[in-house]
């Protein structure tokens, strides 16, 4: 399973799911559409252990929400970051300050 | 012709006698010099590589640009045991905390070499998430430029390194920063918010 969120005009948000088969080499291609008002799409991570990050980057990055992701938080920025840093309002060159490192513990469900 | 401590392939200079076996010979020299030929010379590289530079970083420390030529064979991916720090990368905001903890946690003396565009100033990621330059975080003696730098140019700086090491100040503390003619009007760039 592979996933990816973009910004496009209208609707705000879109994800992108790409499906393998890999015993017959089928590809499914799944697109969803979300509003800005209220960007929640339903998890897969009950189905596709593999969603659980990629889910995380798409929330980080975007700020789709997942309905039952076990653990939806900052993936790729750091903890202090506000925002979400691929939208199309956010500027490119938009750094913010860090003040201390995150946790270097492992994470409890071990993935 | 010739002794073991003169084995007469070269030619004196006028006025020097060949030293003969069973004399005894010195050299005189400075502490420092001396301290600061064995620093140079026995460089332990810790190499912080994290992206394509240290894919070029391993090719010098291999068989064909050989880092272990210059003294700088044993690498140690422990700060506690290495001295020369290669940050070889790009270093994103995230990992500029870590990369602070593992630089206090060399003893002195300690040297840092920005290897690339992208540990020196950033390289072409101006974005949200990418420290431009890691010497925001760490004190840098030595920047090589290039993405990624020719294996060629690592060695060149690791040579430029010994050279600042052979003129060094051996027992001062700290480093001394040399500031460079004719930037004197340009702003310095915010640090980092570091505790």
């Amino acid at each position: 399973m592979d996933f990816s969120g973009y910004d496009p005009k209208s609707p705000r948000f879109g994800a992108d799911y790409l499906f393998l088969n890999p015993e017959k080499i089928e590809r499914v291609r799944l697109q969803v559409r979300v509003p800005e008002s209220s960007p929640v799409i339903p998890s897969l991570v009950r189905l596709y252990r593999s969603a659980n990050w990629l889910e995380r980057e798409a929330f980080d990055q975007f700020g789709i929400r997942f309905d039952g992701h076990p653990d939806l938080r900052r993936i790729l920025n750091h903890v202090e970051f506000t925002g979400h840093p691929l939208r199309k309002d956010y500027p490119v060159d938009g750094r913010q300050p860090l003040s201390r490192a995150d946790s270097l513990e492992l994470d409890k469900g071990g993935f | 012709m010739g002794s073991l401590l003169n084995p007469g392939h070269k030619p004196l200079p006028a006025g020097v006698t060949p030293a003969q076996e069973g004399d005894e010979s010195y050299m005189l020299s400075r502490l420092a010099d001396v301290v600061n030929w064995g620093r140079k010379y026995s460089l332990w590289p810790y190499p912080f590589g994290t992206a394509c530079c240290g894919i070029e970083m391993m090719a010098v420390l291999g068989g064909r640009f050989d880092l272990s030529r210059y003294g700088a064979e044993l690498v140690r991916f422990s700060p506690r045991q290495a001295d020369m720090m290669i940050v070889a990368g790009t270093i994103s905001i995230k990992m500029a905390p870590i990369i602070k903890k593992i630089y206090d946690q060399m003893a002195e003396p300690r040297w840092v070499v920005s290897m690339g565009a992208c540990a020196s100033s950033g390289g072409f990621y101006n974005n949200y998430c990418t420290l431009q330059g890691v010497d925001e975080v760490i004190p840098v003696d030595v920047y090589v430029p290039g993405c990624p730098p020719h294996p060629q140019a690592l060695l060149h700086s690791v040579m430029a390194l010994q050279d600042k090491i052979a003129s060094g100040n051996t027992f001062e503390r700290g480093r001394k920063q040399i500031l460079i003619e004719g930037l004197a009007d340009v702003p310095a760039r915010p640090p980092m918010v570091m505790r």
